[in-house]
């Protein structure tokens, strides 16, 4: 079964995350685009679209650490290629192609490098995963504008949390189960197996009626618990004014009330 | 001799639907009168932690919460049916019954 947690990423973590692509695709940009000024390189941040939403298969490097993925918003990966290199034709298609998923690569292993993936996936045209669509599955998505060239880079839940990873502690320090458990109040009720009557004798009974039992003045109570688990038997006694049972043995755990 | 004819019994379908809306057995507890059942005499009640529960030893004694001379309740299948007293009746317990509906 494929397990995608649900759940957005808090504004925090995408503002960090925002900061961090920011500065990976400005390194990027001077390394690849040749009319490289910084003040044209922009990232923000947006809500990633639903898998089904999009027309066209993204560029994907994906692996079982994290997924990332590129849309090209229309264009062809050899038009990023002619964009980076500045001065090539449609003669050059194949170079631009090369150079466009070559640039493309490195700045998704530059990416994954950051999230601690030392040996990325390459890049192929594949359809969308879930997890790299809905925000609310905690993917997270970026418009990349480098120029004119605008392009759009989603990564999925795993690979935020690697690059971003959420505090531990949201609140007090967790407990052992056993130890809580500690102070929660149980009833426990002392009853005497009275014997049996017959119906007749139960029809009948009135009050100021004494009903002899089965149950000898020197036998043992059963102590419940919550009025259905039998753990101890203890005999009757006095504390001051009130009753009490004194412990004598315990009962077998599985012996409940019908 | 006669010759006997030997074959499988088929039997036929029961019906679940009530024939009439009318109970063909009359509540009439006299026809149980020779049934016996169980009572139980509910002593006390106390409150304990979990960890309380698990500590306790034998000789341990818990105080309930009922005093010494307020009624017990009889149970009939946990639900209780009356109160009263409890009394020797020679070497066993007795319940003097002070009410019941």
């Amino acid at each position: 079964m494929n397990e995608v947690r649900f759940g957005w990423i808090g504004e925090t973590r995408r503002t960090t995350l925002r900061s961090l692509v920011a500065a990976e695709v400005a390194d990027w940009s001077h390394d690849w685009w040749i009319h490289h000024t910084a003040a044209d390189v922009d990232v923000r941040s947006n809500y990633p679209q639903e898998a089904g939403a999009r027309k066209t298969s993204p560029w994907i490097s994906s692996n079982e650490s994290g997924s990332i993925a590129f849309h090209l918003v229309g264009k062809e990966i050899d038009a990023v290629g002619r964009h980076l290199a500045g001065a090539l034709g449609d003669d050059d298609a194949e170079w631009a192609q090369h150079i466009g998923q070559s640039a493309l690569e490195d700045l998704a292993a530059r990416i994954l490098r950051r999230a601690g993936i030392g040996k990325p996936a390459k890049l192929s045209l594949t359809p969308a995963s879930e997890s790299l669509g809905p925000a609310r599955l905690g993917a997270f998505a970026a418009t990349v504008a480098l120029g004119s060239l605008k392009l759009n880079l989603a990564v999925d839940r795993q690979l935020v949390d690697r690059l971003v990873p959420p505090h531990a502690s949201m609140g007090a320090n967790l407990v052992p189960r056993h130890d809580a458990l500690g102070s929660v109040p149980l009833r426990i009720s002392a009853v005497m197996d009275f014997g049996k009557v017959s119906l007749t004798h139960l029809s009948d009974l009135r009050v100021g009626e004494v009903v002899a039992g089965d149950c000898g003045l020197e036998e043992a109570l059963e102590i419940y618990i919550e009025g259905r688990s039998s753990v101890a038997t203890g005999y009757l006694r006095r504390s001051g004014t009130q009753r009490a049972v004194m412990l004598d043995g315990v009962n077998s755990q599985d012996r409940h009330k019908p | 001799m006669n010759e006997v004819v030997v074959a499988p019994i088929e039997l036929e379908e029961a019906d679940y639907e009530a024939i009439t809306g009318d109970p063909l057995i009359k509540r009439n507890l006299a026809l149980l009168g020779h049934v016996n059942v169980r009572l139980d005499v509910l002593i006390g009640t106390a409150e304990l932690s979990v960890e309380k529960l698990f500590s306790l030893s034998k000789g341990e004694s818990i105080v309930l919460d009922a005093e010494l001379d307020a009624p017990v309740t009889l149970q009939l299948d946990g639900k209780p049916i009356a109160r009263g007293y409890l009394m020797a009746v020679g070497d066993c317990f007795g319940l003097k019954i002070s009410e019941i509906l």
